[in-house]
C-alpha cells in the first residue's frame, strides 16, 4: 500500500511539473519577444500551473483548443498550443487590451495628481493661435527677447587677508548677443586698489553632434591663490571672515587669459593660454569675526610675466565608474615668459558599490613639477585636499603623491536610526584610509625645492585613518557635504589625532573643470 | 472581451510549498476508499493519443538586446521626425498634498511648431499667474528647444548614460499583440543616491518606451528640497509615432516658501500633435539653440 501511494505521489508530482511546462510552452508561443532570463515569465507560467487563471497568459485560456482542454497528458497539451491564426481569430481586437491597460495606468496617475492632471480649458485658444500666427514669425519671441536685453547686476564681495574686503559689483549682458559679456570691479580695502575683470564666454553645440565647445576670454587684474589645485572661494572666504581660518597664499595677476573647452558625454579636453604679470601681495588685514587671521603673513610670489599653456582633460576608464583627469601646464622663455617650468598633475578616482548601502570610493593623484620651482607653482600638501594631520598647505614640494579610500554608508542616518533630525540634514557615515607624500621639499622651511626624484622615499609618506560624519547639503553638487572628520595618524609620526571640518565632495581629487 | 492580462507572478514561498507538500502526502497516505460516484478506471488503463507538432516561435532575447533595440528605436524615431506641432500646457499648483486646498499658481498654454534642422516657433496662447511678476517673466515661462528627442523619456538609455544604470525586468504583461515589459532602472553607483531611478514600460512590439515613473532615493538638494515624491512621464501614440503626452511631478520643500508653500506640483501636458505635415519654413524663425531635447524652463519666485 505504501509503495503504491508513493508511486501515485510521484505521478502527481510529475503531472504537476508537466502542467507547469505546458504553461511555459503557451507563454512562449504567445509572447512575440521574451528576454533571456525573464524570471517573471517563468513565475507567471507557474501561476497558471496551480490553477490561478487570472495569472495565466492572456491567450492561453481563451484560445486553447478542445484537445488542450480535455487532455491531461503531456503530448496532448503540447499539441494544444494554438497556431497564430487560431489565436488571432479568437482574440479581441489586438490593441484594445493594450489601450485599456495604458488608460488604466494613466487613470491612476490622474487620481494620484488630482486637479493637477485635469485637461486644459481650450476656450479661446483657437482665436489666440490665429492672432499669434498672424504676427510675423519670431515677432512674439523677439518681443520677449527684447525684454531680456538688459544688464544684470550682482554684488561681487570677497575677503582675504591680502586684499582685505573686496567691495564691488558685477554685471552681465546675456542677450541678444551670442554668449555672455560679463565684468566686475571691486575696491579692496586693504591694498586700496581696484581689481576686476571683463570678458566673454559662450557655449556652442558642434553641428548635430553631442559635442559642445565652450570659449572664454578674460582680461583684468585678479587676486589669485598660489594653490591652483584646490581652492574653494566661497568656503575660504567664509573661513577668513568667521574665524580667520584662511591658510591660502595670495598673489596678484594682471593680464589676460583665454580657454577653449570641448566636451562630449563624459570626455572633455581644454586648452588654455594666459599672459599675466605675477607679483606679490602684502598682508594687510587681520580682522576676523571671532578672533583674527591665523596667518599674519602672506608669501612673496616671484615677480615676472608668465606666458603659460595649459592642457587639461578627463576620460572615463572603460567599463568602470572611474575617471582619469590629467593636466599639464608649461611655461618657457621661448614664448616670452619669465619663467621656465613644466607642471603635471594626474588624478584618478571612482566608486565601487557594495549593494545599495555601501560605496567604496578610492582616489589618487600624482603631481610633478620640473624646471623652476616658484613660490606660486609648487604642489601644496596638508589640510582638506589631502592629509588631515597637517595644516592646510603646511608643506609644499615639487612632487606630490596622495591616495585616499573611503567606505561610505550611503543611507541617511536620519532615516536608518530614526534620529529626530530635520529632513534638510541628511547624515552619512564613512571611514577612510589615506596616505600621501610630498618630496622636493626643504625639511627646515617645508618649502618646495627642485629635485630629480619622481617618487617619494618611504620615509616621506604620511598615513592616517579616520571616521567621517557628513552632512550632505547638496550645493553645488548633490554629493557636496559638510564633513566632520576624526583623523588618527598611522605610524610613528609623532602627530596626534585631529578633528577637522571640511566642505567637499567624496571625489575631491578630481577637481579639474 | 479582451483576454485577461498577466498579472503579478506568484512567487514561490517555502512555507506555502511545504504546506502543499504535507497536505498532498497526507491525502495519498490516507488512501480513501473508492467512491461509488463516477466511472471506475483500471490502474492499467493508459490513454495514448497523437497531436500535430507545433513549432514554437518565440525568439528569446537578452535584456541588453531589448535595451539596445529600445535605444535604436528611440534614435530611429527621432530620425524619422521631420516636423511636429503640439499644444503644450505648463502648470504649477501648490497645496497639492497635506492640508490646504490645491491652488493654481500659474498656467501657460503654447502652440509649438518644430522642424528640422533647428527651426522652432512658439505661439503663447494663454498665460495665467496668481502672482504676476513686474518684469513680465512668469513662474511658468516656457522655453522650448527645437529638438524632438524627448530625452526626459529615454535619458537612461542614452549612450552616454546607459552604463550608469542597471536594469532589471520587474514585470511583463501580454496584452493582445503587445508584450509590455516593466523595467526597473537605478543608478549603478550607490554613491549617487540622488540620481533618478524608476520604471520604464517598454512595448516590445515597437521597442518604444510608453511610460516612465521616476523616483529619487534621496533628495538632490536636501537643504531646500525634502523629496520628489512622485514623477510620471507618459507617452501617447500620434499616428505612427509615440510622443510625449505629459510629465507630472510632485515636490516637497523642507521649508515653506512664500507663494509656493511646502508642497507643489509641476506638470507639462502635450496635446494636439501633428507630425510630418511638411510645415513651411516661412512659419519659423531661425534659432541656434541646442537641438537635443525639449525643455521647459520654469522659474519660481522673483529674480
Amino acid at each position: 500500500m505504501r509503495s503504491v501511494n508513493r508511486a501515485a505521489f510521484a505521478r502527481l508530482l510529475l503531472a504537476a511539473t508537466f502542467v507547469a511546462g505546458v504553461s511555459t510552452a503557451h507563454a512562449q508561443a504567445a509572447a512575440p519577444w521574451r528576454a533571456v532570463g525573464d524570471s517573471v515569465a517563468r513565475d507567471s507560467s507557474r501561476a497558471a500551473a496551480v490553477g490561478d487563471s487570472s495569472r495565466a497568459p492572456a491567450v492561453s485560456d481563451s484560445s486553447r483548443g478542445p484537445a488542450a482542454r480535455d487532455s491531461s497528458s503531456a503530448p496532448a497539451v503540447s499539441g494544444a498550443i494554438p497556431a497564430p491564426a487560431a489565436r488571432d481569430s479568437s482574440r479581441a481586437p489586438a490593441d484594445s487590451s493594450f489601450d485599456s491597460y495604458m488608460r488604466g495606468l494613466s487613470d491612476s496617475t490622474d487620481t494620484w495628481f488630482g486637479a493637477m492632471a485635469t485637461p486644459v480649458d481650450t476656450a479661446g485658444l483657437d482665436s489666440a493661435l490665429a492672432a499669434g500666427l498672424a504676427l510675423p514669425p519670431g515677432k512674439q519671441q523677439r518681443r520677449a527677447d527684447q525684454r531680456r536685453v538688459r544688464l544684470d547686476f550682482t554684488p561681487a564681495p570677497g575677503y582675504n587677508r591680502a586684499d582685505g574686503a573686496q567691495l564691488g559689483v558685477g554685471a552681465s549682458l546675456t542677450r541678444p548677443l551670442p554668449g555672455r559679456l560679463s565684468g566686475r570691479a571691486m575696491y579692496t580695502t586693504g591694498t586700496k586698489d581696484v581689481i576686476g575683470d571683463g570678458g566673454w564666454d559662450g557655449s556652442f553645440r558642434l553641428g548635430q553632434s553631442r559635442s559642445r565647445l565652450a570659449l572664454r576670454a578674460q582680461a583684468g587684474r585678479w587676486t589669485d591663490v598660489a594653490d591652483r589645485d584646490s581652492y574653494d572661494p566661497v568656503v575660504t572666504t567664509m573661513a577668513a571672515i568667521v574665524f580667520g581660518g584662511d591658510l591660502h597664499q595670495y598673489l596678484r595677476r594682471d593680464g589676460w587669459r583665454a580657454s577653449a573647452r570641448w566636451e562630449r558625454d563624459r570626455v572633455w579636453a581644454s586648452v588654455a593660454w594666459r599672459d599675466q604679470l605675477e607679483s606679490a601681495l602684502p598682508f594687510t588685514t587681520e580682522w576676523a569675526l571671532f578672533g583674527s587671521q591665523e596667518l599674519d603673513t602672506n608669501f612673496t610670489a616671484a615677480y615676472g610675466r608668465v606666458h603659460e599653456l595649459g592642457i587639461t582633460g578627463e576620460v572615463p576608464v572603460p567599463g568602470t565608474r572611474f575617471r582619469v583627469q590629467a593636466g599639464h601646464w608649461t611655461s618657457a622663455p621661448a614664448w616670452g615668459s619669465a619663467f621656465d617650468y613644466n607642471r603635471t598633475l594626474v588624478a584618478v578616482g571612482g566608486d565601487v558599490s557594495f549593494g545599495r548601502h555601501f560605496a567604496f570610493v578610492p582616489q589618487a593623484s600624482y603631481g610633478r613639477l620640473h624646471g623652476e620651482v616658484l613660490p606660486q607653482n609648487p604642489f601644496f600638501f596638508g589640510g582638506a585636499p589631502n592629509v588631515r594631520q597637517l595644516d592646510r598647505n603646511e608643506w609644499s614640494g615639487s612632487g606630490r603623491a596622495f591616495g585616499r579610500a573611503d567606505l561610505m554608508l550611503v543611507d541617511d542616518l536620519h532615516e536608518l536610526l530614526r534620529l529626530p533630525l530635520p529632513a534638510w540634514m541628511p547624515l552619512h557615515l564613512s571611514g577612510f584610509l589615506a596616505s600621501g607624500a610630498v618630496w622636493g621639499r626643504d625639511p627646515v622651511t617645508n618649502q618646495a625645492l627642485p629635485t630629480r626624484r619622481d617618487w617619494p622615499s618611504s620615509s616621506e609618506w604620511l598615513s592616517e585613518t579616520g571616521l567621517t560624519l557628513a552632512w550632505r547639503i547638496g550645493i553645488p553638487e548633490p554629493t557636496s557635504s559638510m564633513r566632520f572628520e576624526y583623523t588618527e595618524p598611522l605610524g610613528a609620526t609623532g602627530r596626534t589625532a585631529r578633528y577637522t571640518v571640511v566642505y567637499q565632495q567624496p571625489l575631491h581629487l578630481l577637481r579639474m573643470r | 472581451m479582451p483576454p485577461p492580462a498577466l498579472s503579478r507572478p506568484l512567487r514561490p514561498h517555502p512555507l506555502r510549498a511545504a504546506t502543499a507538500l504535507v497536505t498532498l502526502s497526507a491525502c495519498l497516505l490516507w488512501a480513501p476508499p473508492a467512491r461509488s460516484q463516477g466511472p471506475s478506471l483500471a490502474v492499467e488503463d493508459t490513454m495514448t493519443t497523437e497531436v500535430p507538432e507545433v513549432l514554437v516561435r518565440a525568439p528569446r532575447v537578452t535584456l541588453d538586446e531589448i535595451l539596445d533595440r529600445v535605444a535604436k528605436g528611440e534614435a530611429r524615431r527621432d530620425s524619422m521626425l521631420r516636423d511636429q506641432s503640439f499644444t503644450a500646457t505648463l502648470r504649477i499648483m501648490r497645496n497639492t498634498a497635506g492640508k490646504g486646498t490645491p491652488e493654481l499658481l500659474g498656467e501657460s498654454v503654447h502652440k509649438v511648431y518644430k522642424k528640422k534642422p533647428g527651426l522652432i516657433r512658439t505661439v503663447t496662447l494663454r498665460v495665467y499667474e496668481k502672482y504676476p511678476e513686474k518684469d513680465g517673466d512668469g513662474m511658468a515661462e516656457a522655453d522650448f528647444s527645437p529638438g524632438m528627442g524627448e530625452r526626459i523619456v529615454n535619458f537612461a538609455l542614452q549612450p552616454e548614460n546607459r552604463r550608469n544604470y542597471k536594469f532589471a525586468i520587474e514585470d511583463r504583461k501580454l496584452l493582445g499583440d503587445h508584450l509590455i515589459y516593466t523595467l526597473r532602472f537605478e543608478p549603478r553607483s550607490a554613491l549617487q543616491v540622488s540620481e533618478p531611478s524608476g520604471r520604464l514600460w517598454v512595448d516590445t512590439r515597437e521597442f518604444v518606451i510608453v511610460r516612465q515613473e521616476i523616483e529619487f532615493r534621496q533628495s538632490p538638494l536636501p537643504l531646500f528640497l525634502k523629496s520628489i515624491k512622485h514623477m510620471v512621464v507618459e507617452r501617447t501614440r500620434s499616428g505612427d509615432f509615440w510622443v510625449l503626452s505629459r510629465m507630472l511631478v510632485r515636490m516637497e520643500l523642507t521649508i515653506p516658501m512664500p507663494r509656493i508653500g511646502k508642497t507643489f506640483d509641476f506638470g507639462i501636458a502635450f496635446s494636439d500633435y501633428t507630425i510630418n505635415t511638411a510645415l513651411p519654413d516661412s512659419l519659423f524663425e531661425i534659432t541656434d539653440r541646442p537641438t537635443n531635447a525639449s525643455r521647459a524652463r520654469v522659474r519660481s519666485g522673483s529674480r
